[in-house]
This record gives structure tokens, C-alpha cells and sequence, in this order.
């Protein structure tokens, strides 16, 4: 930070209306291209007039990115460029040292958990998995794991003996998961009309279970054998 | 909820007028419960919000996500809601862009080409307009693409009404009527139902007041008669939230200490307790 910047003409008022809106396009998108992290608007908008319908010329440089082989994509409230999804291939034949840090089977189950029924504590999504029935936790490090990788967060505390923490997901989720917003969530309206995201009747069997030790209760959303990493428990 | 079938949209007019005329009156009124009662106000607004956005929690979700947080913890997003309308409630209402954005985004909202036109439009509000009709206005004329930007457009239509009217606090209200305000269509039939909505949520209101105050007032009742050392502090905290909880820190008490100054409070009739626990209980007026 040597020398801070000239002041930026943002209005451009010698140009064209044309001529403006193409300087401010090209402005914007070179913002996006030249960070790393999505760019909320309202940094955009300090290189653009205060006239600007931000949103509109967001839309105009999505459709301008159609032949190219990366998009415009709007997460966790900001914008980036990515690669689209069909060069996945091609970019990990490129790349093959770089791996991302990919979750287990198991951990991606949990974090999903985590989204859809926040606030919620360990023990719970134990419940919602059919976990404690097979006699089985969520391991504390498996939730310590996506902590580190922020994409949970300690939230408030549940009213219940030793006040366990409940876990929320973080902006960083959404970003990673090219996500808007919590009620962009895939499918979460049919879940919902299903019944699947009342948490208290799923956690209902819990209660059942503490009366009476010996009933043998199916687990709420069926066992997730299949799910369970190798490496845990 | 719907009025009656003969309610014309005169009647309407004058009950929705008759239900601001006392809000307003209250509202500039310092009475000591006043934080208390918005506080409240803004609590059912969260849920209002989170029933638009087809969230789970309600009202004690909500309480527990705010009260069961420790400092450096995310409230999650019952919690953050909650913040935006507790926001409108205890400052001086305002539509600067940097304010409003900042407001929104700390509840993790972005903000978008329709909030901005929305929060300009409301910005400039023709002198003239009475405050009740540019709030309403705002929200029949300004449509949101995303949902989660919904409860940031009745905040603000709120925001609006509160500089109208000339309050030093915002009231959380609109949220409560969202369903006949945003149908956005001009007719009167939609401008009647919006004025009957408003209506029976200013009469909610000044019900909720009426409890409060009495609750109030029996709370200052036996202030006189604590000993607790502290004790003070946490008739102001009730008098200016919604509820207090095991978290509230006060120098001079201990942990047990406010939890017995809390049952005591319980036995005088001067506090309510909110959830029905036995544990992490909440009290409020």
C-alpha cells in the first residue's frame, strides 16, 4: 500500500450511456476476476455510478459468459467466477496433486444435518441419523473436523443437562456449496411437506427410547450403514 | 383473518387511523417498560419473518437462540432475524444505505437491486404522504425476487413509518400483517385488507402493552423490597427486554445468587416465567 489510489470517476458522466455501462461491466468483472473470495456488491458498488442497477448488469455480464467455460456464480452473498462443472474432469487430470479437502461420507451426512435442522447439537444429529441406536456418536472430532474447515460454527446453547453446544453452518458453507442462502437448500420444501424436517418428531423417538431402554425403536431416517466411514468408530 | 364482509374500505381507513393514533401516542410516551414492550414487539416480528421464510422456530426458539448464546457464538439464523427487528426497536429509525446494508448483512442477508430501490423510494417520500399509506405504499409497489430479502422490505416499511410518524424508535409491526400487504395489487379491495391488517396488528400491540405495563407495575411494585444486591440492575433489564435468562451478568450477583433473586421475583408475581422448564428458564414481564 504504497500510494493510496487516485479517487475513481465513478459517474463517467463525458460517456456515452452505452459507453458507461460497458466500462462499468468491464469494471465489475474485473474486480471478480481479480479476487479470491466471492465479492459482495457492496464493493462492486463503489466502482460503479451511484445510478447503477447493480443487478441488471450482473444478469448482462452472466448471459455475456455464456460461451465461456467458466460462469458467474452468486454465493454466500457475493460474486465470483468459477469453471463450470462439466471441465470437472479435465481440471483434475490437470491438477492431480491438488485435491480438495474432501469430506468422508460420513462427514458430508453430518454437515448436511447440520444445515438443514441448525440449530442442533451432536447428540441430536446422533438422533436424526439413527447413530445412537446402533449404540454409535457422532465422534466429537468428526464435528471438530468441519469446525477447523469452517463450515460450522458453535452456536447457542441447548436447554438440556451439561448445556451442549448446538452447531450452525457459516457463510464459508454457503460459498463452498455455491449456495444463496439457507432456504436455497436442495429439495428443502419437499423435505419439508414430507415431514422430515420437524425436528421435535424426530427426536421424539429419543424420549420414547429414555423411558423405556428396552424398546428397540427403527432409527428416524433409516440406518446409515452405508454412510459411515471406515475410520470411524 | 378476514373483516367483515360490509367493512368498507372508509371504516377501515378510520380503525387502521384509530389503531395508529394510539400506538403513536404510546410510543412517544417514555414510560419505563417501553423497551420492554418493543422488545416483545420485535420478538414476534422474528417469528412473523421466520414463518415467511418457512423456518421452524418460533417465539421460544427464537428466545432461546438469543438468550442461550454466549458472547463470540453465531445466534444462528433465528437469532440473526431476531437482531435485525431488535435493531428497528431500540435505535433512532433510519434509512441511511450504509446503516440498512450493514443491518442486513450482520443478519446475513445481501443486499439487492430491490432492497436498494425499495430503501431510495422510501428515502424519498413525498412530503405530503401521511405515514401509514407511504408504509403500506411501500411495500404493495416494491416486489422482492428473494425470499429471504422479504422480512428486510417490511423492516423497512417499518423503518419508513417510524420517521413518518416522527418516533424515536421504530415499532417491529408490518411483519406481523405481511400476508395482505405484499399482495401487490393497486385495487382497493387490497388497500382495505392491508388497513384492516394494520389495524389488528396496532391493537395486538397496545394488548401486549396492557400486560406489560401491568406487569410493570407490579415489578416496580416490589422493588422496594429486594435486598439482593444487584437487584436494580435486573428490574432495569426487565423493564427494557424481553426476557432475562441465566446469562445476564451482573456484577455484584452471583450465578445463584440471580437465580434466586429470579425465584423470588417468580413468587412476588413480578416476573412470568417463559418456557415451562425446570432448567435454563427464562423470565420476562
Amino acid at each position: 500500500m504504497a500510494r493510496p489510489p487516485a479517487p475513481l470517476d465513478t459517474e463517467l458522466t463525458d460517456l456515452t450511456p452505452e459507453a458507461r455501462w460497458r466500462e462499468w461491466m468491464a469494471r465489475v468483472e474485473a474486480v471478480i476476476f481479480a479476487s479470491d473470495q466471492p465479492v459482495p456488491r457492496e464493493i462492486l458498488g463503489r466502482v460503479v455510478g451511484a445510478k447503477c442497477k447493480l443487478d441488471l448488469l450482473l444478469a448482462e455480464l452472466e448471459a455475456e459468459l455464456a460461451a465461456r467455460p467458466y460462469q458467474l456464480a452468486r454465493i454466500a452473498g457475493g460474486y465470483t467466477l468459477r469453471t463450470r462443472p462439466e471441465h470437472r474432469d479435465a481440471i483434475r487430470t490437470a491438477f492431480p496433486e491438488v485435491e480438495a479437502p474432501a469430506l468422508t461420507k460420513l462427514e458430508g451426512t453430518v454437515l448436511m444435518t447440520v444445515a438443514y435442522y441448525q440449530p442442533v447439537t451432536r447428540d441430536q444429529i446422533g438422533w436424526i441419523l439413527g447413530h445412537r441406536v446402533d449404540g454409535r456418536q457422532i465422534d466429537r472430532d468428526l464435528v471438530g473436523r468441519l469446525r477447523r474447515l469452517g463450515l460450522i460454527a458453535n452456536g447457542p446453547r441447548s436447554p438440556e443437562p451439561g448445556a451442549p453446544i448446538m452447531y450452525v453452518t457459516t457463510p464459508e458453507f454457503l460459498k463452498r456449496f455455491g449456495l444463496e442462502s439457507l432456504d436455497a437448500l436442495p429439495e428443502r420444501e419437499k423435505l419439508e411437506e414430507a415431514g422430515l424436517l420437524d425436528k421435535a418428531r424426530l427426536l421424539s423417538q429419543r424420549l420414547a427410547l429414555a423411558q423405556d431402554p428396552a424398546a428397540n425403536l427403527p432409527a428416524p431416517l433409516g440406518h446409515m450403514e452405508d454412510a459411515v466411514d471406515p475410520r470411524e468408530g | 383473518m378476514r373483516g367483515t364482509a360490509d367493512d368498507g374500505l372508509a371504516d377501515a381507513t378510520l380503525r387502521a387511523g384509530a389503531g395508529l393514533a394510539l400506538v403513536d401516542r404510546l410510543v412517544r410516551q417514555d414510560t419505563p417498560w417501553r423497551g420492554a414492550w418493543l422488545d416483545r414487539l420485535a420478538l414476534e416480528a422474528a417469528a412473523a419473518s421466520l414463518r415467511l421464510l418457512r423456518r421452524p422456530e418460533d417465539v421460544a426458539g427464537i428466545r432461546d437462540a438469543h438468550h442461550l448464546c454466549r458472547p463470540g457464538d453465531d445466534p444462528g439464523p433465528a437469532g440473526r432475524v431476531y437482531a435485525l427487528w431488535r435493531r428497528l426497536a431500540t435505535g433512532r429509525p433510519t434509512l441511511a444505505l450504509d446503516h440498512v446494508e450493514h443491518a442486513a448483512s450482520r443478519c446475513g442477508i445481501a443486499w439487492t437491486d430491490d432492497l436498494e430501490a425499495a430503501r431510495a423510494a422510501a428515502a424519498d417520500v413525498a412530503d405530503g404522504v401521511t405515514p401509514l399509506a407511504a408504509a403500506l405504499d411501500l411495500v404493495a409497489s416494491h416486489q422482492v425476487a428473494r425470499l429471504d430479502t422479504l422480512p428486510v422490505l417490511l423492516w423497512l416499511a417499518d423503518t419508513l413509518l417510524a420517521r413518518r410518524a416522527g418516533w424515536p424508535v421504530g415499532m417491529p409491526l408490518l411483519a406481523g400483517a405481511a400476508g395482505p400487504l405484499t399482495r401487490a395489487d393497486a385495487t382497493s379491495e387490497h388497500h382495505r385488507r392491508a388497513l384492516v391488517a394494520y389495524a389488528r396488528i396496532a391493537l395486538g400491540a397496545l394488548d401486549t402493552a396492557r400486560a406489560i405495563a401491568d406487569q410493570a407495575a407490579i415489578l416496580q411494585g416490589v422493588a422496594g423490597k429486594l435486598r439482593a444486591k444487584g437487584a436494580s440492575m435486573v428490574v432495569a433489564t426487565l423493564l427494557e427486554q424481553d426476557a432475562v435468562g441465566p446469562g445476564l451478568r451482573v456484577r455484584t450477583l452471583s450465578d445463584r445468587g440471580l437465580r434466586r433473586l429470579y425465584d423470588r421475583l417468580l413468587g412476588l408475581g413480578a416476573v412470568r416465567e417463559l418456557t415451562g422448564r425446570s432448567t435454563f428458564r427464562l423470565y420476562g414481564l
